[in-house]
């Protein structure tokens, strides 16, 4: 799988589901420099989103859940590709997250790791000790100016004090988390295998809200204003939906329905558009608004990351192949 | 002979000529039924 494209000044940067990592030209793309994770042992993937800083990138890397397999936190100085420093680990599917000095992430044995951004090293870990065994996906991560918050594997929701890793709070909801965490205005959000999506208090774990949804809650949220977007998975019937609900959970403001369900991880939002693709190359976009169809294309192969900067929209595809589109400024 | 060595490799780059134009054009297809989206730019093969 591609890790979500990400653009600073002129550079994308993207790794590629066989171990490399590029910094592309976003206008020609013409490749500036690359690095094969190859090279420091088995591993060959990138998931989640890289972190910016003034002066580099930095990005986990993994084996799936291969146990001889490994991964790493790799700093990349941004304009030259020259590794900084990098932190080797069991793997490293998460998210890259930032607070003050240190970086958080977790691995595919439920791990959760700082580490301190400037050197490497590490400044603590957390484990839930809870056996991967089905391999499953591990949440990404969301954080406030002191907190982290996972969604372990055992199903429980932890706040934990990002100085220390010490548990703050944790909340167990009735069916465990389906879709990374997000928050805003102090308050988590998060989907279940319950076929809800939740609200939570940030300073206390406390349910505020929830609203039961037509299919399982997948993948990552977005939001715009007070619209929270996301994909539902029917996979019996490889039936997807898009649907906006408003960020108090009071009801669903509109709902797209698709077939294959969607493949590209999150609603990705773009000039007062949601943009999501499928694994049969079609990228679709609908009106953040009211759910109304803009425009459609396709491509060839599993739409797996949808990037964007300006007027330019970048895709991934698990085939391998990096597309950039630009919306024409004609009238 | 050489005459008509000549004459296939004309046909052989008028074929080509012909398959570049049908992929430019199934671009243009794929590009229309976009309608206000975005046009391609370029595309990275990375091989994996």
């Amino acid at each position: 799988m591609f890790s979500t494209p990400t653009v600073v000044g002129e550079l994308l940067f993207i790794g590629s589901c066989a171990g490399n990592f590029y910094a592309i030209n976003k206008t020609t793309g013409q490749m500036q420099w690359s690095y094969n994770i190859r090279q420091d042992g088995k591993q060959q993937s990138f998931h989640g989103d890289p972190l910016v800083t003034n002066d580099l990138i930095l990005i986990g890397t993994d084996n799936s859940c291969d146990p001889d397999g490994v991964g790493h936190v790799y700093a990349f100085e941004r304009d030259t590709g020259k590794v900084r420093w990098k932190y080797r680990s069991t793997s490293v599917p998460t998210d890259i997250i930032q607070l003050n000095s240190s970086v958080y992430f977790g691995s595919f044995q439920d791990d959760w790791s700082s580490v301190d951004l400037r050197t490497g090293s590490l400044n603590w870990s957390f484990s839930t000790g809870v056996l991967n065994k089905n391999c499953d996906w591990i949440m990404p991560p969301a954080a406030d100016e002191n907190r982290l918050f996972i969604a372990g594997l055992d199903g429980v929701i932890y706040s934990l004090e990002a100085s220390s890793g010490r548990v703050i709070w944790k909340r167990k909801l009735p069916a465990a988390p389906s879709t990374g965490l997000a928050l805003k205005d102090k308050t988590i959000y998060v989907g279940t295998s319950g076929q809800r999506i939740y609200r939570l208090n940030a300073e206390t774990g406390t349910v505020i809200s929830e609203l039961a949804t037509e299919a399982k809650p997948v993948g990552r949220l977005a939001f715009a204003n007070d619209s929270l977007f996301m994909f539902l998975n029917n996979a019996s019937e490889r039936v997807g939906y898009t649907i906006s609900v408003d960020s108090k959970l009071t009801g669903v403001r509109w709902k797209q329905r698709s077939s294959p369900d969607w493949a590209s991880e999150r609603p990705h939002l773009w000039k007062e558009s949601v943009v999501a693709g499928n694994c049969r190359g079609e990228i679709a976009a609908f009106r953040t608004r009211d759910g109304e169809p803009v425009w459609n294309l396709s491509l060839k192969g599993c739409i797996r990351s949808i990037g964007s900067s300006g007027n330019m929209l970048f895709a991934g595809v698990q085939e391998g192949t990096i597309y950039a589109y630009e919306l024409s400024t004609r009238p | 002979m050489k005459k008509n060595r000549g004459f296939i490799s004309t046909l052989v780059l008028v074929a080509m000529a012909s398959l570049s134009c049908a992929q430019s054009s199934n671009k243009k297809d794929a590009n229309l039924s976009a309608s206000a989206g975005p046009e391609l730019r370029w595309q990275y093969e990375t091989g994996g």
